[in-house]
């Protein structure tokens, strides 16, 4: 196969199949330069400008070096037909196009000039007979394009802009039969979890980039009204969540708006936690103060009580080193005390201390701290 | 649904019991059901047309048991006899569907020996007082047509007058009453909620209204019912709803009608709220309200909630002239001084105070 040597600005290194595309660094900018072009791109012949099917980076790279050109091999993409074997997920993925290919082993990551890892994972086509339908253009695209990058570490935010691109020319169930093999390891559960992801909005693809929201959020995510997204997408973008947290504070939210019967927006409006990301609070300290006013949202009673015992037992056992822990669920009158000795002389002053706490006016407020409706007077309904 | 009563398309009948008055009278009651007849080890057949099974067979444990009450909260001292399992209606908050994971119908045909022990127990010393019922596991009188269960121990009973039966359902089921009890050693007792409850959350129970008249024929027959408000939801609205089923308690009964009244707010073990998601079912908003984990391990809704709920229940039952037998099912002592001011060791014992109530109209 004879290759191609292009003006590197006579292909559109921007196409939508090209959806990794970054921009080069300068390490591979400097690699071009001094060793030259090692791997070739592959383009796509039309008789008119070709397409560029693998090799962004290394054109955008060669843009900005004077009087190079791109050299690349041609694929078609007449492909084989889309038999069921095909590109089986879990099973090979077979690439009649790139059997030329193999042996451009070697690339490293970003800063290596090579797209493609050698395709030892590709056993050929497995046709199972009987007409099947074609590959459409676009799908063979991405799926050279995917080829191209394999051995590439995939991250959640690269999986689901391949979902996005497939997702617009084939259904889901085609997105993870024919891309997953190069995305997804066979026992990698993030093909489902991308598969949940994409019934977001793309807008919030960014946040997943940025490593606010993790992968596992996007079910639930999705589960929630446009309205409610919007209303949370400050929140979302204000930390990076974990994803247990995230699943705490949306269920939260969600349950907190469905028993007051009104939109969780509008709850959020009034409880105040917009207001935390704009404090100049440290990420640690607006993550536990986005939670707790979520959770003051969804369990008004039981915080009130928490609040009202950490009041009272921070005054009951000021100056010592007692510490004071509330009945299960404040189920009991009871409160218990604990004190860690380590030696006689602790033991005497804890002593003295427990004696000043029973005397304290404080300590029958603590012990019938669950006498009292945090929610108000008897007979008001609740939320 | 295939038409069939209680949708029992299946009758398995265990070869100890094929020969029973109760086998008998299901094989009547059930003409269309698949009969199929159990040796030992054999499994259950499956029901045709998607119903349920009705398995006769004999117990082999004790009849008559403690209620599977904690030692954390106060227990009314109920005493179950155990005549079968399960229960054809459908309820989300039910305890029963914790306990029986499929659809399964179990009724204990080997009443000879349910009598021989009960007669050692109820014998043993005629003075003393027994209140027991068979609504704990089961609905006491859901198969009734069906097995003639009660029937069977209210002719034993005749004998045994220190007992007091309590039979609790939602049913409007009466056929018990063709065995002629005395009317002061029965206690026909219905579980009552919310209209918005019984509406959503109860399937295939009888109407309210069904169960209150069932209860007014009862109570002109010159037996004293029980009622019983377990579990009492927190839900928006809650007040209006619970104060409706109270007034239309008093549009049926008068309050010497009624011998005793349980309350109890709805506790759950936890992971009833995920068994009815599993089962397709949206989980009601009264199992999200503020939970608890309590000392029995069951989620209950936070005490000063709970408190609310049940001052609010009390009020409007005393403004109807109801307060005697009025208690709670399990619950602590700090909720029986919240809400009534005494706890139970000031009436002489739950247990005792509900005997009294029982056996004396009067008080």
């Amino acid at each position: 196969m004879q290759p191609l040597f292009l003006h590197p600005r006579d292909v559109d290194i921007a196409a939508p199949h090209l959806f990794w595309a970054a921009p080069p660094d300068a390490v591979l900018v400097e690699s071009l330069a001094t060793l030259g072009q090692i791997t070739p791109a592959l383009v796509v012949e039309t008789g008119g400008r070709p397409i560029l099917a693998a090799g962004s980076r290394r054109a955008a790279a060669l843009r900005q070096i004077r009087g190079s050109a791109l050299c690349a091999l041609a694929v078609s993409l007449d492909g084989p037909a889309d038999n069921d074997g095909y590109a089986g997920y879990g099973g090979h993925a077979g690439h009649a196009g790139h059997t030329g290919h193999t042996g451009q082993a070697g690339h490293t990551g970003h800063t290596g000039q090579g797209g493609q890892e050698g395709h030892t994972g590709h056993a050929g086509h497995d046709g199972q007979g009987g007409p099947a339908p074609a590959v459409s253009p676009a799908l063979r695209l991405g799926l050279y394009y995917l080829a191209s990058n394999q051995g590439r570490a995939v991250t959640d935010a690269m999986a689901v802009a391949a979902g996005r691109y497939f997702a617009a020319h084939a259904s889901l169930d085609d997105f993870l039969r024919l891309a997953g093999p190069y995305l997804f390891a066979a026992d990698d559960r993030r093909a489902r979890l991308v598969a949940q992801w994409l019934g977001l909005p793309p807008e919030l693809d960014a946040l997943l980039a940025s490593g606010h929201v993790p992968l596992g959020s996007g079910g639930q995510l999705a589960a929630l009204d446009a309205d409610t997204r919007a209303a949370l997408t400050p929140l979302l973008a204000a930390v990076r969540w974990s994803r247990g947290s995230l699943t705490g504070a949306l269920t939260w939210i969600t349950e907190a708006a469905r028993l007051a019967g009104e939109p969780a927006a509008a709850l959020l409006a009034r409880c105040g936690v917009l207001e935390l990301p704009h404090r100049g609070l440290s990420p640690n300290d607006l993550t536990a103060g986005l939670l707790a006013g979520l959770r003051r949202l969804r369990y008004p009673a039981l915080t009130t009580l928490e609040a009202r015992f950490s009041a009272l037992s921070r005054e009951l056992s000021r100056g010592s080193r007692v510490k004071l822990r509330p009945s299960q669920g404040f189920e009991a009158d009871a409160v218990t005390f604990e004190v860690t000795v380590k030696s006689p002389a602790e033991l005497v002053k804890a002593g003295a201390a427990l004696a000043a706490m029973a005397a304290s006016p404080v300590l029958p407020q603590l012990l019938t701290i669950a006498h009292d409706d945090p929610d108000g007077p008897v007979g008001e309904a609740p939320a | 649904m295939s038409g069939a009563l209680w949708d029992i398309t299946a009758l398995a009948v265990d070869a100890a019991v094929a020969d029973t008055a109760m086998a008998a009278r299901a094989r009547t009651a059930l003409p269309q059901a698949q009969e199929t007849a159990l040796a030992p080890g054999d499994p259950l057949p499956t029901a045709p047309a998607g119903g349920r099974v009705l398995h006769i067979k004999a117990h082999k444990g004790r009849f008559l048991r403690p209620c599977p009450a904690t030692r954390h909260y106060r227990c009314c001292g109920y005493q179950i006899i155990h005549i079968g399992e399960n229960c054809p209606m459908d309820c989300s908050y039910c305890i029963l569907r914790a306990y029986f994971r499929d659809k399964t119908l179990t009724a204990f045909a080997n009443t000879g020996a349910m009598f021989a022990e009960l007669a050692e127990t109820f014998g043993r010393d005629i003075s003393r007082p027994f209140r027991v019922g068979t609504g704990q596991f089961a609905d006491s009188l859901a198969l009734e047509p069906i097995t003639g269960h009660t029937r069977e121990l209210l002719g034993f009973l005749a004998d045994y007058d220190n007992v007091t039966l309590e039979l609790k359902s939602k049913t409007a089921d009466l056929t018990w009453m063709a065995a002629n009890p005395r009317p002061d050693r029965v206690l026909p007792a219905w579980s009552l909620n919310a209209p918005a409850i019984v509406a959503g959350q109860e399937r295939d129970t009888a109407a309210l209204e069904t169960r209150l008249a069932a209860a007014r024929t009862c109570a002109a027959a010159g037996f004293r019912v029980c009622l019983h408000f377990d579990p009492i939801c927190f839900f928006a609205g809650w007040e209006r709803e619970y104060a409706a089923i109270i007034d239309m308690i008093f549009d049926y009964l008068s309050p010497a009608d009624i011998a005793y009244m349980s309350l109890g707010s709805f506790r759950c073990l936890p992971e009833l709220p995920g068994r009815l998601t599993a089962e397709g079912r949206e989980l009601p908003d009264y199992m999200l309200g503020e939970f608890a984990v309590g000392a029995d391990g069951k989620k209950r809704l936070l005490r000063p909630l709970r408190v609310r709920q049940f001052r609010f229940m009390v009020a409007h039952l005393a403004g109807h002239g109801f307060s005697r037998g009025l208690y709670f099912c399990m619950e602590s002592d700090e909720v029986w001084r919240a809400v009534f001011g005494h706890t139970p060791r000031e009436l002489g014992g739950l247990a005792a105070y509900l005997l009294d109530c029982a056996r004396n109209p009067g008080g």
